[in-house]
């Protein structure tokens, strides 16, 4: 008697796959597609990561080059996303090495967790920008705001809120990418969201009276 | 529960855990217990509640187009790029 097998899923099988492996057997050309799509979020990433635009363009061309001729060597055993944000943390490392930056700061948990402990001191009501709909709330100004505040976390902490936060890597993916643990990876994710809570708190609130 | 009354030393504890609660990464019993203490606690409600939505706003905010000259740059590296020969293999770089 027959029996139906189920095929065993392909791991990490996306469009990208495909799209990676037809630029292999040939079709070059596709490399655009690769290009069209991924681009712009390196070119963001790039700007949150560097703080300028002429480093954020490097970023993403030495990305893209480097992508490209790596691609042959690419084993499909992770997404192609993660493997190109591999390229582009790598890049933004070796661009931070050279240009010598300033030896990396902490989020200290303490100055975190005084904060923590006078809110719960004088515990107030929900405020008013975490109540509205979100809609209500956004606009340029305030993702200008937004973008500011990101800019400011030392590197170590903004790295792992722009993978997490704004490229949607997990827990798991981003600690891979950033040869971390995952604990230490949920640690400076919630610091780094704390600082940022305390930045945008007074951004919005002053920006909310009378509204 | 009026959140003055009860003992805000659980306070500082749980709020190390509201990120990872946030997200979903919580065991079944560590959830519940998160859940309960946001129910009776104003101050850790209101640290959940702004710290979502700072979540919110930051993967809101607006992405960064790429401007029009670098793009107009990368097109040309790009239209280079391909009509070169094939670059020889270079060390593996896993993936």
């Amino acid at each position: 008697m027959k029996t139906e097998r189920t095929p065993p899923a392909p791991a990490a099988v996306d469009d990208d796959d495909a799209l990676v492996r037809r630029i292999l057997a040939g079709e070059r050309e596709l490399f655009r597609v690769l290009v069209e799509r991924y681009a712009p979020r390196l070119y963001t990433f790039g700007r949150r990561m560097c703080r300028n635009e002429p480093d954020a363009e490097d970023l993403v061309q030495e990305t893209l080059l480097s992508a490209f001729r790596h691609l042959p060597e690419f084993r499909f055993e992770s997404k192609f996303k993660n493997w190109l944000f591999r390229i582009a943390v790598n890049a933004c490392r070796k661009k931070h090495r050279r240009a010598r930056l300033a030896a990396e700061e902490e989020l200290a948990l303490e100055d975190l967790d005084r904060r923590l402990a006078d809110e719960a001191a004088r515990p107030g009501a929900v405020p008013l920008w975490a109540r509205l709909p979100l809609e209500r709330l956004l606009s340029e100004e305030l993702s200008a705001q937004v973008r500011e505040a990101i800019g400011s976390l030392p590197e170590k902490y903004r790295v792992v809120l722009l993978l997490r936060d704004i490229e949607g890597f997990s827990t798991e993916e981003t600690a891979r990418l950033l040869r971390l643990t995952p604990v230490n990876v949920k640690v400076r994710l919630h610091r780094a969201r704390l600082f940022l809570r305390e930045r945008l708190k007074g951004v919005l609130e002053h920006g909310l009276q009378g509204a | 529960m009026d959140c003055r009354e009860h003992d805000h030393r659980r306070c500082l504890e749980l709020s190390r855990r509201i990120s990872a609660y946030l997200d979903g990464e919580l065991d079944e019993a560590e959830r519940r217990s998160v859940e309960e203490h946001l129910a009776a606690c104003l101050a850790c409600a209101c640290c959940a509640a702004t710290l979502k939505r700072t979540v919110e706003l930051c993967r809101r905010a607006a992405p960064q187009p790429l401007p029009e000259p670098f793009a107009r740059r990368l097109d040309g590296l790009l239209a280079r790029l391909l009509a070169a020969p094939r670059v020889p293999k270079r060390r593996p770089r896993r993936g």
